[in-house]
């Protein structure tokens, strides 16, 4: 028995997780449902503590090397796990509100959770895509679990066929890079691309470039870059709150890991083409339209869906970035330091939990619409102020964790000596500002319309906005702490083997 | 045969599949289209495995892509159906809740 399997652990289980809670809905089916929230969470939560036993800085390859647990799998782990938990803490209020079938709605989060854990440490083509593909279905039938909302089918429908198309892409672009060197494992087509093994034909260069360009595009749609993004806004707005959140944190974030560890295994070591061109410009576009498109948006959950598409053109340029390190230093070690992209997303995932929590929170007496937040600083101060702390963080304004975020990759655009991509991101940053901060101006500035107080401060709720809260200002101020757990886990990929 | 013909046969395959995604309005014609689109990619891989000393690894690529193509057109198709009994509808212009 290979000892390594004892690192599925954490995936394995959530699996246990969400088959034991769909098996206590049918067994007994007069139970609180909320007790079943609860399982779900302590699910995660154990998943966590098998992950952090068995975390170590060293690279194991199982299951015939198809599955790479590392450095960088486990912390992208750790924050999909962190996401997942805190989402589950906002949906038990929400989904008790009134949502039918409560139960499979914990089992499926789990099940797409477990299947992202999956993602990012996948290592083969096949698994690759099975993950994948697990990952969308499940989001499909979450984002349409309003049956009875017009919006949150329409949104489903949307979501299905975008997904769908960008699968077939997918696996079109992975019969060009299987056919030119007749292996599925990434490492394997890494070195055959390197000229170690024979080719199909010797000069690979238009089968890897459709092979590069279709996988690029498939996972374009997952992460909602430019131009591949139509969807984001459209299911963002439709989806139910919770769900939103799970896509634009969790999902995003595994498909950025995704993308890191493809492209800097398979397309970077000794593989003659420079993408970083075609990333370049594709990053500023989907900046500019990310922040364009959502100065004129009146729905919040619209407007954030389209800032999200901003921040992933920031960290398309931070892979732009360090891909542009190593060709100019001509860096030929094994490992590559992405460590500035997962500080973005860690800074991602907490700022945008927070603001989803209090969307969450305030839904019943705001509505989804900026305009209807008028006065929120006098019915609610407490949410009031939280919304302008996460804003301000996702703006990047210190002293909040976003700034640190976009500290972190500015720098690495500076050390690659990209100044104009810098001088970009800075007037983009300085755009968005302008939409952040036209909430900000509702809630402060403009006189409530209704006077009605009384929000529903759920409890779970409140804590998991506290606890994002804490992570926003708490690693903003004092990021040193975060930054050498952060650099000790020795977050890079290994793209020798 | 040479594979060259396989590869241009399945890359004709992918873009007519590819042309009736953006160019029909009907769901279930867009489902059909994508799924011409995924036998594409099956057909490509199928013709490239020929070409290896182990053909069983892109045969066994496909059967995955195959079962993958099944679930996805069932939730699909269920997704469809839910819209359908509330609009009565499954043209795609009439889908415009959502926009910019």
């Amino acid at each position: 028995m290979n000892t390594g399997l004892i690192r599925l652990l954490p995936e394995l289980v959530l699996c246990f997780g969400a088959l034991l809670i769909i098996f206590i809905d049918i067994i007994y089916s007069d139970i609180k449902k909320y007790w079943l929230g609860f399982l779900a969470y302590g699910f995660t939560i154990i998943s966590f503590i098998c992950l952090f036993i068995l975390g170590s800085n060293k690279t194991w390859l199982i299951v015939q090397g198809s599955y790479a647990v590392d450095g960088f799998s486990i912390f992208c782990k750790a924050l999909l796990l962190i996401a997942g938990s805190v989402i589950i803490l906002f949906s038990i209020a929400y989904v008790y509100r009134g949502m039918e079938y409560k139960a499979e709605f914990f089992a499926l989060i789990l099940f797409s959770l477990m299947s992202m854990l999956v993602l990012v440490s996948s290592a083969d083509l096949i698994l690759i895509l099975l993950a994948f593909e697990f990952v969308s279905i499940s989001s499909y039938i979450l984002v349409g679990y309003h049956r009875d909302d017009m919006k949150s089918r329409e949104a489903s429908l949307k979501y299905f066929f975008y997904g769908a198309i960008s699968a077939a892409i997918l696996v079109m672009g992975f019969s060009f890079l299987y056919g030119l060197t007749g292996e599925t494992n990434i490492y394997l087509i890494a070195r055959a691309l390197g000229g170690k093994t024979q080719l199909l034909i010797p000069d690979y260069t238009l089968l890897a470039l459709l092979g590069l360009v279709l996988v690029g595009a498939g996972f374009g749609f997952k992460i909602g870059m430019f131009p591949f993004q139509m969807w984001i806004p459209d299911v963002y707005e439709g989806a139910p709150t919770p769900v939103t959140a799970f896509l634009s944190v969790a999902s995003k974030s595994a498909g950025v890991a995704l993308l890191l560890r493809f492209f800097f295994v398979v397309f970077t070591n000794n593989f003659s083409i420079n993408w970083s061109i075609i990333l370049l410009v594709i990053s500023i576009i989907t900046m500019f339209t990310g922040n364009l498109m959502a100065i004129s948006q009146n729905n919040i959950k619209r407007m954030l869906g389209y800032s999200s598409i901003a921040h992933v053109g920031y960290i398309l340029a931070g892979i732009v970035g360090i891909y542009h390190y190593k060709i100019t230093t001509g860096y030929t070690g094994a490992t590559f330091d992405v460590s500035p992209i997962l500080i973005y997303l860690t800074a991602y995932i907490y700022m945008n939990l927070g603001a989803f929590a209090v969307i969450i929170l305030s839904e019943d007496m705001t509505g989804d619409n900026i305009p209807s937040y008028a006065g929120m600083s006098q019915r609610s101060p407490l949410l009031a102020g939280m919304l302008t702390i996460f804003m301000l963080s996702l703006a990047g304004i210190p002293p909040t964790i976003g700034f640190i975020g976009k500290f972190f990759i500015f720098g690495e655009l500076v050390n690659a000596s990209h100044y104009l991509l810098v001088i970009l991101a800075v007037i983009n940053s300085i755009i968005s500002v302008y939409y952040y901060f036209r909430v900000v101006y509702f809630m402060y500035f403009v006189p409530p319309e209704t006077e009605k107080k009384g929000f529903s401060y759920s409890l779970l709720t409140m804590g998991a906005l506290w606890a994002c809260f804490a992570g926003t200002l708490f690693i903003g101020i004092s990021p040193n702490l975060f930054i050498e757990l952060a650099k000790k886990a020795l977050i890079g990929i290994d793209i020798i083997r | 045969m040479p594979v060259i013909y396989y590869v241009i046969l399945s890359s004709l395959l992918f873009c007519i599949g590819l042309y009736g995604v953006l160019t029909r309005k009907n769901a279930v014609a867009i489902l059909l289209c994508i799924e011409i689109m995924l036998n594409a990619a099956n057909l490509n891989i199928i013709a490239f495995s020929r070409c290896w000393p182990e053909p069983a690894r892109g045969t066994i690529f496909v059967l995955f892509v195959i079962g993958l193509a099944a679930a996805e057109a069932a939730v699909g198709l269920a997704i469809i159906i839910s819209y359908y009994r509330k609009s009565e509808a499954i043209d795609l212009d009439n889908i415009n809740l959502l926009k910019w």
